[in-house]
This record gives structure tokens, C-alpha cells and sequence, in this order.
């Protein structure tokens, strides 16, 4: 249910400012997040533990060997790795800490723009990435992976 | 009393408290060691557990990410902790490192899994830590060690105290009680010294006890004393009267041996030095008495009645014609220590003796011609018949022809002269069992014992006939005077009767017949 709301917010943005405002509200609150890829991205639908170990530098990996290039949405990033993890964003950074220590790993690239995120994506055939479903496009992304019953954004 | 050397009691007190201790403490220490041993190997287990959970996050993160860097980390980290040996840490998809100090036998190890930081209960790798044994052996040595030292410092504390305690309350009081008693000759007035810091205790009773028995020692030796006094005295006495006494006395063993004699019976003996040398033999004693066989009758004996058995034995002595006579009695007795012993006495009964042999020759021999008396001469005859009652006995009763003429011309010197001589004639006619005797005046008897031989008592007669009337030289005047002999015989045969009176009848009748038929002549009884 909240995802059609969600939806009929993303066509008619201008008309109902409060409408929208309150349905972008509620949306974010209630959206999927969608993990997407680059269109040329040969890998089928990822499995949860498949996006854990790439995000978590684990597995480097895709299926045509190639190295995934992971990006972090700022907006999404705790409830993505809360239900990726079940941590807390403060132990992912810690996590990330020894990892860089050792110096041969980097974390996933940490982007703040939606829109930056689908042109990175668009960019690089290994980029990986998550948003809010309201804003895939799949002619411009493919949808590897979806978390349901997102509870909100980050930012809220 | 014996010179023992003394070891003080506290000595050996020390010596075996401290052997106790010694073994105790060396038990303990095995114990300990023994536990120790155990106790250190959970411990390590322990300490390896709480490091495995320091590192396990970050293990589980290199695991996870696959990150070797990171594990180095951990695995040289984790080697600088001493208790560690040697670590391995394996990731399942990934690497598999092991670090190790040394080449060293592993005593304890600790394996865990590593959990997925990300996926609760996924295992996605394994570390584990190893202890060396000497670790452990180091730990449990120096645990050990420790208690050793605590456990040999308070026993050893403890004992000395105890052996201070001991031989200042017990032992030093009991070596001075010791040592005045040792020091204490018995009889003596001497007490021991009670202490007043032992008064209440054993020691105390142990004192008064000693002063108590000492004090009826004392009394007991004084009594003793006066006894012994009494007893040698006795003693003295008793001897005095064994070596004065006039009878010999001794003492002979079971045998028969001489073992104890006084200064009389030597003296008697009159053979001092011979009987000192001989003692041991003794052999001596009874030659003395020179009846050997009797001797020991006597002593067998004695031994075997309770009454007093006596003898009369000749002492035979070199240079002494005539022996001298001991009265012997002998006694069987038992000593103080059971003995069987016989008591012996003698006496010099020489004299007695002597007496006795001089009324007995009277008796039995006529004093002049020492021809056997009539009545001795009956019984020697009996005596021999009845000892051999089928013999035959000649009988010849003899009477000098022409004697009283001699007698009355010459005197009775003459008379007695020439009875000597047909005597002495009379006895080389005979044989030495015949018997030869005077009925009286110049009236003799032969008898010839056991005449089987008839041609022998005419022999005989012949014999005689021709010996006495030989001429009799006269001592006094040289003058040869020359008598006659008529002999009239019998035998038990011919007078068919034993009776001596009857038969010297049987044979004067003979006699007569002789004399009536002229006189130097023989017949037999017809």
C-alpha cells in the first residue's frame, strides 16, 4: 500500500505539495530499498548474502570475474547495513577501520546524491549501489537485489 | 654398673621428628607438584581461552574479510603473550597461517571456531593456541618449589620450637633425674633433687618414687649387710670346725670322685702332696685304700640307701710292712644346688685293728706251733663240708711217743722246743688246704681234705712217721733228742658220719690201737 502512495507521489510531485511532501515523507519512511547495477551487469538477482559480502569487502567478485565497485547511499547507509548486518553503523565503521589499517582494502565509496549514485552506476559496468525504489528507472539500471519493508530513511 | 655411652633422648627426638618431616614435606611436595601439574594446564587453558577472546572479533574479521594482514596481526600479537607456543588461524574460503616461537612439544591447546561478525552461528574460519609442556612443567616446578619452601619453613619452624619446648620441659629435667640416679651409688644416702618446676607432673612422681625405692634399698642393704655378716661368721665357724675336726673329712661327686677334703683327712692320709697333684683323678684316694672293688661297692652302696654305710679299708703305703686300717663311712646327700654328693669319714683305726687281729689270731691259732685251736678247726671243717657235701675227709689224730720223757728230762723249754719243730714238720707234710691243728698237749689233728686217693692219707702217715722221727737238736744245750709220732685214722667213709667228734673218736681208737701195738706206727680205723 505504501508503495503505490509512493508511486502516485512520484507522478504528481507539483500539484500536491503537501500531498507529496506528506507522501514523500511516508515514502521514504516506507520504501523499499533497491540494490541496482550497471544495465551491462551480466549477474542475476543477488541473493542478500551475496550484497553482505561485497559490501563488506568479503567478496570481490562478480560473476564475470570482474571486481564489483560498491557505492554507499549516505541517506540509506544505516538501515541498509542494519539489515544487511544487524549492526549498527558504528561497528561497519570500525569494521572498515581495521580493514583500511591493514591497507590493502577500501570501503565502498560513500555518495550522497541519489542521482549521482544511478550516473556512477550508469558509469561503471562493476558500480553497485543502493536508493529508494521510487527512483530506479530500469531503462537506465538493472535490479539485482530488493529490500523490503524498508522503516525510513538515515536522515529521519 | 656398665659404661653405656649415653644418647641425650631429645637427640634421638630430633632425629626422628625431622626424618618425619623430611618425608612429610617430600610428600607435599609430590602432591603439590602433582596438582600443580593439573592446576597448570587449566590455567593455561584458561589464560589461552581469555586471549582467544580478546582476539576473536578481530580474528573473525580477518576470517570474514579474508584479510591476512589482519590475522598476522593477531597471530603476532598473540606470540608475544608468553604462554603461547604456536598459533593457527584459518579462514574457510580464504588463507590458513600458523606462527610458532620454537619447536617445542605442545602441552595445552585451545581450538575455537570463528563466527561470521555479520551472520549470527555462521562458522567461516578456526583459531587455535598452543601452551608448550614446559610451560606448564615451569609453572607447576615453580608452584611447587614455593610450597616446598612455605611447607619446610613452618614445619621446620615448628619442630624447633616443639624440640625447645620438649627437652626444656621433658628431656633436660628427665637427663638431670638420670644423671643424679647414675651419679647415686646404691646404699648410699644420696636423693635425687625434685625440681620445683615438675612437682605436679610425671616427672615429679618419677622422683619421689626413686628417693622412695632408694630409701628401702638402703634399708634392705644395711639388713643385708648385718646377714652377710652373720652368715660368714657361720661360715667361719663351720669351717673351723670341718679343718680341726679329728675325723677326715671329705666330700666325693657321683662318681666317686674326690672334690672336697679338710686338713685332717690329709693328715690321716699322710700323703699331703700325693693327693694335691692327683686331685683331678683322684684315682689316688682309692688306691689309697687299696681295696678298690670294695670301695666302690661301698660307694654304690651308699648311693643307693639313705643310711650310713661303713668299711674298714688297709691303706696300702710303699715302705710300710703292716698297712694301716681306716674306718670309712659314707653318707649320700643332696646339696644346696641338688646335687647328689656322698660325705665321707674316716679314721685311723690302725690300732683297733690291730687289737682285733691279735685277739682274733689267739683265738683261731694256738700261740706255739701256730696250729689252727680245735674248735676253729671244727668249724673250718663244717664250713668246708658244707660247701661240699659229696667230698671225702681224711682224719689223722696223731700223739707224740716218747714226749713226756723230753718234757721231764730236758724241761719245758725243751718240750715246747720240740713241739715247734713237729709242727713245722707236720705242716711241710700237708698239702696247704689241710687242716692242721693241736687238740692240746702233744695231741694234733690233720685232717686232708678230700681224700679220694686211698694210697694218700698212708702216704701221708709214712711221710710224717719219717719227718718226726728225726733227731731235735736242743737249742739251749745241742743235744739231740728224738721222738715218735702214733697216728690212727678214719674217714667220713669208714665211720659213716660226718660228726668232727665222732670221727676224732673213730680215729683215737685207731691211735690206741697203735699205741698198744708198739708204738711209731698208723692204722686206719678198722
Amino acid at each position: 500500500m505504501f508503495g503505490l502512495l509512493a508511486w502516485i507521489s512520484y507522478f504528481k510531485p507539483m500539484k500536491f505539495i503537501t500531498l507529496s511532501l506528506l507522501l514523500l515523507f511516508t515514502s521514504s519512511l516506507l520504501a523499499d530499498i533497491v540494490v541496482i547495477g550497471n544495465l551491462k551487469n551480466s549477474n542475476p538477482m543477488m541473493s542478500a548474502r551475496e550484497v553482505q559480502e561485497i559490501y563488506m569487502g568479503r567478496k570481490r567478485g562478480l560473476a564475470d570475474n570482474a571486481i564489483a565497485y560498491p557505492i554507499d547511499n549516505s541517506d540509506l547507509r544505516q538501515s541498509f547495513y542494519k539489515h544487511l548486518t544487524d549492526r549498527p553503523i558504528a561497528q561497519i565503521n570500525a569494521y572498515w577501520a581495521r580493514l583500511k589499517f591493514s591497507g590493502n582494502r577500501t570501503p565502498p565509496e560513500i555518495v550522497s546524491d541519489t542521482a549521482d549514485i544511478i550516473n556512477k552506476v550508469k558509469a561503471n559496468k562493476n558500480a553497485i549501489a543502493y536508493i529508494n525504489d521510487q527512483h530506479v528507472e530500469e531503462s537506465e539500471v538493472r535490479i539485482l537485489f530488493v529490500i523490503k519493508n524498508n522503516n525510513g530513511t538515515d536522515k529521519d | 654398673m656398665a659404661q653405656i655411652r649415653i644418647k641425650p633422648l631429645h637427640h634421638k627426638l630430633v632425629l626422628t621428628v625431622v626424618s618425619i618431616m623430611l618425608l612429610l614435606a617430600a610428600v607435599t611436595a609430590g602432591l603439590v607438584y602433582y596438582y600443580e601439574s593439573e592446576h597448570a594446564h587449566l590455567e593455561t587453558e584458561q589464560t589461552l581461552n581469555q586471549l582467544l577472546d580478546t582476539v576473536s572479533l578481530t580474528a573473525s574479521i580477518a576470517a570474514y574479510s579474508k584479510n591476512e594482514q589482519i590475522a598476522q596481526d593477531v597471530l603476532s600479537g598473540l606470540l608475544k603473550n608468553t604462554v603461547v607456543q604456536r598459533v593457527e588461524i584459518a579462514s574457510h574460503e580464504g588463507f590458513s597461517l600458523s606462527h610458532e616461537k620454537q619447536s617445542l612439544p605442545i602441552g595445552t591447546s585451545v581450538v575455537r571456531n570463528l563466527i561470521s561478525p555479520f551472520n549470527v552461528g555462521e562458522v567461516i574460519g578456526k583459531i587455535s593456541l598452543h601452551a608448550s609442556v614446559n610451560y606448564n612443567q615451569e609453572k607447576a616446578q615453580q608452584s611447587t618449589i614455593f610450597s616446598i619452601i612455605i611447607s619446610a619453613s613452618l614445619i621446620g619452624l615448628t619442630t624447633l620450637i616443639i624440640l625447645w619446648q620438649v627437652k626444656r620441659q621433658v628431656s633436660a629435667p628427665l637427663s638431670f633425674v638420670s644423671n643424679t640416679l647414675h651419679a647415686i651409688e646404691a646404699g648410699s644416702v644420696k636423693r635425687i633433687l625434685l625440681l620445683n618446676s615438675h612437682k605436679q607432673d610425671e616427672l615429679g612422681r618419677l622422683g619421689r618414687d626413686i628417693n622412695a625405692l632408694l630409701d628401702t634399698l638402703g634399708s634392705q642393704f644395711d639388713a643385708e649387710r648385718v646377714l652377710r655378716e652373720k652368715v660368714e661368721t657361720a661360715e667361719q665357724q663351720l669351717r673351723h670346725i670341718y679343718n680341726s675336726s679329728s675325723a677326715g673329712l671329705f666330700v666325693l661327686d657321683e662318681q666317686g670322685d674326690l672334690s672336697n677334703y679338710n686338713s685332717t683327712f690329709t693328715r690321716i692320709l699322710n700323703n699331703t702332696r700325693q693327693i694335691n697333684e692327683n686331685l683331678a683323678t683322684n684315682d689316688l684316694f682309692k688306691n689309697l685304700l687299696g681295696q678298690q672293688d670294695e670301695f666302690a661297692l661301698l660307694i654304690k652302696q651308699a648311693l643307693a640307701s639313705y643310711q650310713l654305710e661303713t668299711h674298714d679299708f688297709p691303706l696300702v703305703e710303699a715302705g710300710r710292712s703292716a698297712p694301716r686300717w681306716m674306718h670309712c663311712l659314707l653318707s649320700k646327700m643332696i646339696d644346696s644346688n641338688g646335687v647328689v654328693v656322698l660325705e665321707g669319714v674316716i679314721f685311723d683305726v690302725t690300732e683297733r685293728v690291730q687289737n682285733e687281729e691279735v685277739v682274733k689270731r689267739e683265738a683261731y691259732y694256738d700261740h706255739l706251733t701256730g696250729m689252727l685251736r680245735r674248735n676253729p678247726a671244727k668249724m673250718q671243717f663244717e664250713s668246708y663240708l658244707s660247701n661240699n657235701p659229696s667230698a671225702n675227709a681224711c682224719f689223722l689224730l696223731l700223739d707224740l711217743d716218747g714226749f713226756k720223757q723230753v718234757n721231764d728230762t730236758y724241761g719245758h723249754d725243751a718240750g715246747d722246743q720240740v713241739l715247734t719243730i713237729a709242727a713245722e714238720r707236720l705242716f711241710k707234710c700237708v698239702r696247704v688246704n689241710d687242716v692242721v691243728c693241736r687238740l692240746g698237749g702233744d695231741e694234733f689233728l690233720i685232717i686232708l681234705m678230700n681224700d679220694h686217693d686211698v694210697s694218700l692219707k698212708s702216704e701221708v702217715a709214712n711221710k710224717m712217721l719219717e719227718s718226726i722221727s728225726q733227731p731235735i737238736s736242743l737249742d739251749d744245750t745241742n743235744e739231740l733228742v728224738s721222738v715218735g709220732v702214733s697216728i690212727g685214722m678214719t674217714d667220713l667213709r669208714l665211720s659213716k658220719s660226718t660228726n668232727f667228734d665222732t670221727l676224732i673218736k673213730d680215729a683215737d681208737q685207731a691211735m690206741y690201737q697203735v699205741k698198744n701195738d708198739g708204738k711209731n706206727n698208723y692204722q686206719i680205723k678198722s
